[in-house]
């Protein structure tokens, strides 16, 4: 017990000690590199999304959600809104940022009617949403599983616009919808980009990107990581991601840069190297592009000069078995988040670890780095 | 392919929850449109008790065939998981006598035939092994993501009952038609793949531009095909079946790894009242330390040949321990697997031979024995052995003398052999009194080589939320044989060795530490995990999960006196605990 109170008693002292030199020195400058003055945003468990100030590394606030557990953000152009869809894929919940606050939730089940919501798209103007919905009909003995549907949705009155037919009939699992950045048309991102006029939703056109030139062999080109797409640094119009091609004589598999214009239906693109598990994500002067290589037993950074069109450094670190890569807003950190509950950051130029953001619950969703003055604005 | 998930609780005679009264489940009762009608194939359900429990939604025709359930055989594994969900997921509410009727009922009625069940005992035994259904290896690993293709291949089916089982699994699991390895592929639709196919184009990874097929059509194609409702087997099976002749005494041979050769007795009487219904109680004693255990159980025995019981408390046993065997066509071998933990992981490999009243003998507390050797003391374990004994009456076969008969009592001789110079190497078969047993022991020179097993073990994290699941090695000895060289046909087993045991780190990442936190190896082979939750000495708080080389050393003697130490080695997964009780509680109830 003596041994207790004096030691408690030199931790006082300690204590004392420290507090009066910080009243009589100035606070030291904080040299440490951080990623900017964004904010972070990232979906958790349970019923949260975190606010992470990039400054400090700090969380600043939480946004509860009704729905329950977030499982994809949804950020709106103007970096307003998060449209939410939850783990159930059956509830849709908006959210405004700033105020912290629920606008909305809605969902579309009905008793043994069960509507899964795989995605949704707002339109510019947040009057109606795409969704691509699924019903399910729980009936005595049975279920019937129906197919996907491809809904325009009223968010105010809250009722289906009308469902969209698929082109040629064709209904798709899964896909990466997209606006253009005046609304007047809706982009199907897939190795063939389907184009539809947004007044009655019918195609008018199409672009098979599997079929780019001959001689180049099988194209495959991939949208959107963990947590779907993200085109916050990307210029509206234009999408940056990675294309996979096989050439149809060596059979080698390559990964390149793609960057597509989608108003003008133009692809530049450029092969960089073997293709392996890599993701790229762009950074915020669009200058540059970092890969995220990760394999069994082998993680990877890598830097693309994207005015260069060449991987510029590549290096070894210590990853993680499952992790997704985001930039940071002044482009010079990069965070390794996506299973558990932390975010590692490290120095874009050097690779070189920094610190870890440990948050109170595991990360379920994707997450967003917005720039202060990009809140509001559509550029 | 890993294919054993957490603990089953089939114990039919108790486990089923306590709810009470069958009655319709939500929904309205159907006004059966025509496709929901049984197919013509569909097996009658006659039982009363099955038609009034499922009857208010499974409507039956004038064949007396029910929607779904005629069109479907299964084990009574599989068809206690139907029946949990059921009562989870569709409210049903029956009693555990009813519940457990209704098992018994259709594990008979519409169950697998011996020939198709055995295939898959490793499935309603618990065990954990490597296994892959080679007829699709798609349809294998479409399956196996989330549970043992074990489960699958315990299932027969129309095309139309695949199809609805497949979409049952969309309905309840929204993520399972994922891109990335789930039901359906995504990405484009099916003409721009022909197209790319028909532009000489394989599919890429991702199933673009591929085979038309959706993933899950085509498991519902390979599964309809080769798992039909119909089959021969059960056909004349299902005409066979009757109640088996089980009372009787019978001799106990098992074998526990880590621990060694188990035998003993045992006696099954019927059980009175109960249809199939079985108790037993007998002895048996490890070998190597002497220790005995009595225990007592009952069993239903299913299908006709599907023994499943679990061992009846007592003071020195809990009942915890369950019985999974399979009674033999001939009614005179049971085999099978006795098992408990919160995991299943502890366990004995059973056989049981009827005792009548000639001698029987069930095996040898020795393995190998060894060349140039005299006195070697064997113990042979049975039943009905005489007072009186002579050594010509033992036979081990060439090479193999019995010198002396130690000792004998009616369960157990005891002899000294000597083993010439020049007896052949290779397998023994033991005979006494009219009862031979294959194989018990080899004839070795020498031990070339060890091995560890299982060669590819897991553990589970656990003791603070979740219980844990420890895995248990041995190292047993290897003899290159005739022809002293490894890995060919005439190897031989010698049985479990003494050795020194430690953990090496596997380094399939660089920076592995997984070492110092996944847990503790104990000299008698038992891997101890370390305990569940993030870990916060671990970078990113991860669980002490991680994988682990299992590293044995034997100290084997050379011709010249010198000591050489031998090494083998096995990989040990420490993963999470098991957070989703998929395979008795369905989608986490």
């Amino acid at each position: 017990m003596k041994r207790a109170i004096g030691f408690a008693a030199l931790l006082v002292a300690a204590a004392l000690g420290a507090s009066l030199i910080a009243q009589t020195k100035l606070p030291a400058p904080d040299n440490r590199l951080t990623g900017g003055n964004g904010t972070l945003y990232i979906g958790g468990y349970p019923n949260l999304i975190w606010m992470i100030d990039e400054a400090t590394e700090k969380v600043v606030g939480t946004i509860h959600t009704k729905a329950g557990i977030p499982r994809r953000l949804n950020l709106t152009r103007d970096k307003k809104l998060f449209y939410v869809i939850d783990a159930t894929q059956e509830v849709v919940e908006v959210v405004d940022i700033a105020s912290k606050t629920t606008l909305d939730t809605f969902k579309l089940t009905e008793g043994s009617k069960r509507v899964r919501i795989n995605s949704i798209e707002p339109d510019p103007t947040n009057r109606y949403a795409i969704l691509l919905t699924r019903t399910d009909v729980k009936l005595t003995d049975r279920v019937d599983i129906g197919p996907a549907v491809l809904l325009q949705y009223d968010l105010k009155e809250h009722k289906i616009i009308r469902t969209i037919d698929w082109p040629d009939g064709q209904e798709r699992d899964q896909a990466n919808l997209l606006f253009s950045p005046d609304g007047k048309f809706l982009y199907f991102l897939g190795n063939e980009i389907l184009i539809f006029e947004t007044e009655k939703f019918t195609q008018v056109d199409k672009w098979d990107l599997s079929n780019l030139e001959e001689g180049l062999g099988q194209v495959s080109v991939s949208f959107g990581g963990f947590g779907g797409l993200d085109t916050v640094n990307d210029q509206p119009g234009f999408l940056t991601t990675t294309l996979t091609i096989e050439d149809p004589v060596q059979h080698r598999r390559m990964i390149g840069v793609a960057r597509i214009d989608l108003n003008k239906k133009d692809l530049d693109f450029y092969t960089l190297g073997p293709a392996g598990g890599v993701t790229i994500v762009l950074a915020p002067d669009r200058k540059r592009a970092y890969g995220l290589e990760s394999a069994v037993g082998r993680y990877e950074f890598w830097t693309i000069d994207l005015e260069q069109r060449k991987i510029t450094s590549r290096a070894e670190f210590a990853g993680r078995p499952r992790m997704a890569m985001k930039t940071s807003s002044n482009g010079k950190v990069l965070y390794i988040y996506q299973a558990g509950n932390t975010i590692d950051l490290y120095e874009a130029g050097t690779y070189k670890y920094l610190r870890t953001i440990e948050l109170d619950g595991d990360v379920t969703t994707g997450f967003y780095v917005v720039p202060r003055q990009a809140v509001g604005a559509t550029k | 392919m890993i294919t054993r998930g957490r603990f089953l609780a089939v114990v039919f005679s108790i486990s089923v929850p306590a709810l009470i009264v069958a009655r319709a489940q939500t929904p309205a009762p159907a006004q059966r449109p025509p496709s929901l009608a049984a197919s013509d194939e569909g097996i009658p359900v006659t039982d009363p008790v099955v038609v009034r429990a499922c009857g208010s939604c499974h409507t039956r025709d004038d064949k007396q065939r029910m929607t779904r359930i005629s069109d479907r055989r299964a084990t009574p594994e599989n068809w206690e998981l139907t029946i949990r969900r059921m009562i989870s997921l569709n409210h049903v509410q029956l009693t555990p006598e009813v519940a457990r009727a209704v098992i018994k009922s259709l594990s008979d009625s519409h169950g697998l035939a011996p020939e198709e069940a055995r295939a898959i005992q490793f499935e309603a035994e618990r065990r954990l092994i490597d296994f892959t259904y080679e007829g699709d290896k798609d349809t294998n690993t479409l399956c196996s993501r989330c549970h043992s293709i074990g489960r699958v291949l315990s299932e027969r089916r129309t095309k139309d009952e695949w199809t609805r089982l497949i979409a049952m699994h969309r309905y309840y699991y929204p993520g399972i038609d994922g891109a990335s390895g789930g039901f359906r592929r995504g990405g484009p639709p099916p003409s721009a793949a022909a197209a790319a196919v028909a532009r000489g184009r394989a599919g890429d990874q991702s199933g673009r531009g591929g085979e038309q097929d959706q993933p899950m059509d085509k498991a519902r194609d390979v599964l309809s095909r080769n798992f039909p409702l119909i089959s021969a087997e059960w056909t004349a099976w299902s005409a066979a079946m009757r109640t088996p002749k089980l009372a009787g005494r019978w001799a106990i041979a098992g074998y526990a790894i880590g621990r060694g050769p188990v035998f003993g007795q045992l006696t099954i009487a019927d059980r009175a009242g109960v249809a199939d219904g079985f108790t037993t109680e007998g002895k048996f004693t490890y070998c190597r330390t002497g220790e005995t255990v009595s225990r007592k159980s009952r069993a239903i025995v299913y299908t006709g040949y599907q023994w499943r019981g679990r061992s009846a408390d007592s003071s020195d046993d809990p009942g915890t321990w369950r019985e999974v065997e399979f009674i033999e066509r001939n009614g005179r071998q049971i085999t099978g697997r006795w098992f408990t933990g919160a995991y299943d992981e502890t366990g004995i490999d059973i056989t049981l031979r009827r005792v009548a009243n000639d001698p029987v003998v069930s095996g040898t507390d020795v393995s190998a024995l060894r060349t140039s050797t005299s006195n070697q003391r064997v113990r042979i374990y049975g039943a009905n052995f005489p007072a009186t004994v002579q050594p010509a009456d033992v036979d081990f076969g060439q090479g193999v003398k019995i010198v002396r008969i130690v000792s004998t009592s009616p369960e157990m001789l005891t002899v000294d052999v000597d083993v010439a110079a020049n007896a052949r190497l290779g397998p023994r078969d033991l005979s006494f009194g009219g009862s031979t047993i294959p194989a018990p022991v080899v004839v070795y020179t020498k031990i070339d080589a060890i091995k560890v097993v299982p060669v590819a073990g897991m553990a589970r994290l656990g003791g603070l939320k979740f219980p844990n699941r420890p895995e248990q090695f041995e190292a047993r000895g290897v003899s290159y044989g005739a022809d002293g060289k490894p890995n060919t046909s005439d190897d031989l087993d010698l049985g479990l060795v003494n050795v020194r045991w430690n953990l090496e780190e596997y380094a399939a990442t660089f920076r592995d530490d997984d070492i110092q936190f996944v847990g503790e190896l104990a000299q008698s082979g038992l891997f101890t995990p370390n305990v569940d939750g993030p870990n916060p000495k671990r970078s990113g708080n991860r669980n002490n999960v991680g994988d682990v080389w299992v590293v044995a050393t034997y100290n084997a003697t050379s011709a010249d006196g010198s000591v050489k130490p031998l090494k083998a080695r096995a990989h040990l997964l420490v993963t999470v605990p098991l957070y989703m009780d998929w395979d008795s509680r369905e989608v986490g109830r």
